[in-house]
């Protein structure tokens, strides 16, 4: 009981409550239940005393990580969409995730004015593109057409029933990953 | 039309981010480019856990969910 005692709540964990609450308005459960254990977990990392408690640092060598990554883009993109070995290899995947990124905690260095900046620029990009998102699902939901004003997932999806352009989706999905844990890595 | 639009919007945002960022590159004392700006608040348990949860988001909503 005393982590909680000890928990603030971030920014993230505001976001990602927002998040699992329009889930819930759209009665997509698999999501809010992703987002709410999401929240939940942002919650709980913000907690002082559970910053104390840190997993031992993974080193990982360049080859079997170049390896691991080939050969896990050709079995994501190989196996078809909806199966449920893909949901059992995703969760596999988002729990080695989490336990890397949980990680030490490094305190943050004195921020500057040139990275404030810099992060509400970039804030303001994303908040800006996830409007124009929103935007297009409110106006399709009110006026019960799809096509007129597609979400990304609707302009994407169909794409991704080819193994081609899927195995393309998973070849930058991939690419992206790396750059998150890379730059954590070397921070 | 209206599709048109909205679609011509998606790839606007997407020019929009690559050039920004290729400014940055070039100006990196005026904005800094993703790449750098990550590796600064990555050093935050919670940023690396939001940005992780949101790489693997994608991967589930776009290979394996049902929409």
């Amino acid at each position: 009981m005393i982590i909680f005692k000890n928990m603030k709540l971030n920014l993230w964990s505001f976001v990602f409550g927002l998040a699992f609450a329009f889930q819930l308005f759209r009665a997509q459960f698999a999501d809010s239940i992703i987002f709410g254990v999401a929240t939940f977990i942002l919650i709980l990392s913000s907690s002082t005393k559970l910053k104390q408690i840190n997993l031992p640092r993974f080193r990982i060598e360049k080859m079997p990580l170049w390896l691991g990554s080939i050969s896990l883009g050709i079995v994501f993109a190989y196996i078809p969409r909806h199966r449920f070995s893909l949901a059992f290899l995703l969760v596999a995947l988002g729990l080695i995730l989490l336990t890397l990124l949980w990680n030490v905690h490094t305190p943050r260095r004195k921020v500057s004015s040139l990275e404030r900046k810099s992060e509400t620029f970039w804030a303001i990009t994303a908040i800006a593109i996830s409007l124009w998102e929103l935007s297009a699902l409110v106006i399709s939901r009110v006026i019960g057409d799809d096509n007129k004003y597609p979400t990304i997932s609707e302009l994407v999806v169909p794409l991704l029933n080819s193994p081609i352009t899927r195995m393309q989706f998973v070849a930058i999905w991939i690419c992206l990953g790396w750059l998150i844990i890379r730059h954590w890595k070397h921070s | 039309m209206s599709r048109t639009i909205t679609t011509f919007g998606y790839l606007f945002a997407l020019l929009f981010v690559l050039v920004s960022n290729y400014w940055a590159v070039k100006n990196p004392t005026k904005l800094m480019p993703l790449a750098k700006l990550l590796s600064q608040v990555m050093q935050e348990r919670t940023t690396r856990l939001a940005l992780g949860f949101i790489w693997w988001w994608l991967g589930w909503h776009f290979l394996y969910a049902m929409l």
